[in-house]
């Protein structure tokens, strides 16, 4: 089976090799953990092997994005880019073309729908949403996410992406079910200093090393130490 | 490699690549052991101290070769990943000496530091290099004294008798590849003097 990296040398490891393409997967920890930047590793790891990628940011707007990021040498501007804003914002604008960010931030059909349709005319092999939580927050009825987020993924098999979800909230069930893999970011305080763990919770169809490792956010983004024990509690 | 210090090494006999030591004590007695290492060992020793212990080695004559890494300064007692990392780098067949456990227990529960020791001996025993250790056993139970000697290939124990006025100290190998010993007078003055044996 094929294997794709995520951009993170570490992580690679830890996944036996990357993650399996054309799959979803969900990356979640508390605010600060560094998502965005490991998100931003996997579509940028994508831009060096002259894929397409699509991001789409329901939270840090576009601008701050890019500033943040290129702080760790992620060109943003890149001609295979493709950032859509849909964080809420004070006035009425377009995010694809004929839909407005209103409705792409309360509908996730319509955010679905339109995604395939991006896919169908770009051909993008990696994507990011990020967060998924903004999503969630807006439908109400679980029942009815379960369905939403289950057809999305269903529409979203059929094309070669794969797929990186985001999320805040620590106990997404839901998504951590339907997904072929989760992977979560830790932060831990210890005696005033932050330590950070990343640990694999699920990865369909692949052996992964399940040690809880320790990470750290250097100046060249997310660096995982594969080898090390984060020797916290133990 | 040998430590320097004659009858010490009688007793220990030859302490092949791979090997942990392990020095319990009582505060820092027996420390000369370590520079007398260090002194034999200079051009391919790297330590792990303190900022106080590394102020008093860059003091010493005769171990200006050594590569130090300062807790406090090359990363925080907090991090013990970054230790486990930097120890990874360190090229084969090295003396490597951790002479900071005695903070990181006053940090982290003693299971926590005895994992850590514990790593360092198998990653020692991976890579081929020495590691020497010294510990304060007042800082631990009986229990956990055990399990550090565990991860040990040689225990050297040093232990101190008061009565009245009158302080004997001794050494004994607890644990080697050849044997254990019984205890023989230590005297510690510019120089480490393994006597005769007590008892």
């Amino acid at each position: 089976m094929g294997r794709i990296s995520t951009g993170i040398e570490g992580l690679d490891k830890m996944l036996n090799g990357g993650l399996i393409p054309r799959r979803a997967y969900l990356v979640k920890g508390g605010p600060g953990a560094g998502k965005t930047t490991l998100a931003m590793h996997f579509l940028m790891e994508g831009i060096k092997n002259k894929e397409k990628g699509l991001y789409i940011t329901f939270e840090e707007p576009v601008s701050t994005l890019k500033e943040d990021m290129s702080k760790f040498g992620f060109n943003l501007d890149h001609p295979n880019i493709k950032i859509v804003d849909a964080t809420p914002v004070g006035e009425k604008k377009m995010i694809f073309a004929d839909v407005l960010y209103e409705e792409f931030a309360t509908s996730f059909e319509k955010l679905a729908r339109t995604i395939s349709e991006e896919i169908k005319a770009e051909k993008y092999s990696r994507i990011v949403i990020d967060p998924l939580t903004m999503i969630k927050l807006t439908i109400l009825d679980e029942l009815e996410y379960r369905r939403t987020f289950m057809t999305f993924l269903k529409t979203i098999s059929k094309y070669k992406a794969t797929i990186l979800f985001t999320s805040e909230l620590m106990d997404s069930d839901i998504e951590e079910f339907l997904v072929s893999g989760v992977i979560e970011l830790r932060t831990i305080e210890e005696r005033g200093k932050t330590l950070r763990g990343i640990k694999i919770i699920k990865f369909r169809g692949s052996t992964f090393d399940e040690e809880l490792r320790p990470y750290r956010i250097t100046s060249k983004g997310i660096k995982v130490y594969h080898q090390e024990v984060l020797l916290h509690g133990v | 490699m040998r430590l320097g210090i004659p009858k010490l090494d009688e007793l220990l006999g030859e302490i092949e690549p791979g090997s942990t030591v392990l020095i319990s004590t009582i505060g820092e007695l027996g420390i000369e052991i370590v520079l007398a290492v260090l002194k034999e060992n200079k051009e391919k020793a790297v330590v792990f101290v303190t900022p106080r212990l590394k102020r008093r080695l860059k003091k010493i004559e005769g171990i200006d070769g050594v590569i130090y890494f300062t807790l406090g300064e090359d990363f925080a007692p907090q991090e013990l990943f970054k230790i486990t990392h930097a120890m990874r780098e360190i090229p084969e067949d090295r003396f490597v000496g951790i002479f900071f456990l005695q903070p990181l227990l006053v940090f982290h529960p003693p299971e926590t530091v005895q994992r850590f020791f514990s790593e360092l001996a198998n990653m020692a025993l991976e890579r081929g290099f020495i590691l020497m250790s010294m510990v304060d056993k007042r800082l631990l139970d009986d229990k956990t004294l055990a399990i550090f000697e565990e991860s040990a290939t040689h225990a050297i124990d040093i232990v101190e008798v008061v009565d009245g006025f009158k302080i004997t100290r001794g050494i004994r190998i607890k644990k080697s590849p050849y044997g254990v010993t019984g205890f023989y007078k230590l005297e510690l003055n510019k120089e480490i003097i393994v006597g005769e044996p007590l008892g």
